[in-house]
């Protein structure tokens, strides 16, 4: 069964997004598709099954602003971090490259505000790795 | 993806408000009843769902007072119980996550702070907290088998990985106590969750 992912902005694409470059040209968005599993762990299939890596990650938000991760990382992370104290609250996108283990993530908001931090290499379904890795945690 | 945290006082309890609502927003510990103080080095006899400075009662909540440290008093009750076997719908928290789409979660933590910084300490009130996981009166619990003291950045409770299955709802139940370690009203005191998902 073939995997649904996005490969151009439409509807269901957020304003605030993840976008993946992949090692057979395509680019992947962030989408919200009703009934269907979180566009992260669809993508993490969809590399699998066409046997392909992550080249680059980027985030870009609705404010405009943007971050670029480097290329050719031998794992990328993205999650959603929601917080709440009872008079505030907001959702932080979250993405990040693994090495070695660890990973340093990015955290940031639409309005701003952004936090840094090396961390554990979550591993997945959190990251996706590169192929060479994937078929070597296979074996 | 439109994601909402709210605070229940206990499983099918009202929501605790959020703040900016200007209504019953508060959790509130007492003493013996509502309004009822709680003596130095004591722990609540009952907790409430309160306005902001504590004068109007919004309902009892079930509360869950520090025994030993592993086990509590639950509501009136006069002997401890294990918190292994305090069931969800006892818990003084149900902390709520709703997306639009179905997810899992990860890192979910629980913090008391002084409701400036999330990294400071509560102020004035000694505050120990707890995960339950008892959704079956007959299964033993598989949550915290001990209370963790918790204040700021310095010791925050993990909660648990909910990773089985994509859902669009996420609840976790938190027992939580407090005790005063000087005399007076004590308002320094918020809580804190986060969660991560994809």
């Amino acid at each position: 069964m073939s995997v649904v992912v996005t490969k151009k902005v439409d509807g269901s694409v957020p304003k605030s997004r993840w976008i993946a470059s992949l090692s057979n040209g395509e680019t992947i968005f962030e989408d919200h598709k009703d009934g269907l599993d979180p566009a992260w762990e669809r993508l993490a299939r969809y590399v699998e099954q066409e046997g392909v890596s992550i080249t680059k990650l980027r985030a870009q938000f609705e404010s405009g602003r943007r971050i670029d991760l480097p290329a050719g990382q031998e794992g990328y992370i993205q999650k959603k971090k929601a917080w709440f104290t009872g008079s505030s609250g907001g959702v932080m996108l979250c993405v990040g490259y693994a090495s070695k283990g660890k990973c340093l993530i990015h955290e940031a908001s639409n309005d701003g505000d952004s936090f840094s931090a090396i961390q554990p290499d979550p591993g997945p379904p959190w990251t996706i790795y590169k192929k060479e890795i994937r078929d070597e945690m296979a074996r | 993806m439109a994601s909402t945290i709210r605070w229940f006082g206990g499983a099918g309890s009202p929501e605790i408000a959020p703040a900016a609502s200007g209504g019953f927003n508060t959790l509130g510990f007492f003493g013996s009843s509502f309004g009822f103080s709680i003596r130095v080095g004591e722990y609540q006899t009952t907790t409430f769902r309160t306005n902001a400075n504590g004068t109007s009662n919004g309902s009892q909540l079930p509360n869950v007072r520090y025994a030993n440290t592993s086990g509590a008093f639950v509501g009136a009750a006069l002997v401890a119980e294990e918190l292994l076997e305090i069931e969800n719908n006892l818990a003084t928290l149900n902390i709520r996550l709703n997306t639009d789409n179905a997810i899992k979660t990860q890192n979910s933590r629980f913090r008391a702070f002084d409701r400036v910084n999330i990294n400071n300490n509560p102020s004035g009130v000694f505050i120990a907290a707890a995960e339950l996981r008892k959704d079956n009166a007959s299964v033993r619990g598989s949550g915290d088998q001990f209370w963790q003291q918790i204040y700021g950045s310095g010791s925050v409770l993990a909660l648990e990985d909910q990773t089985t299955a994509n859902a669009t709802q996420h609840d976790w139940y938190v027992a939580v106590t407090a005790s005063p370690v000087s005399i007076g009203e004590k308002t320094e005191i918020g809580f804190y969750f986060e969660t991560e998902f994809l």
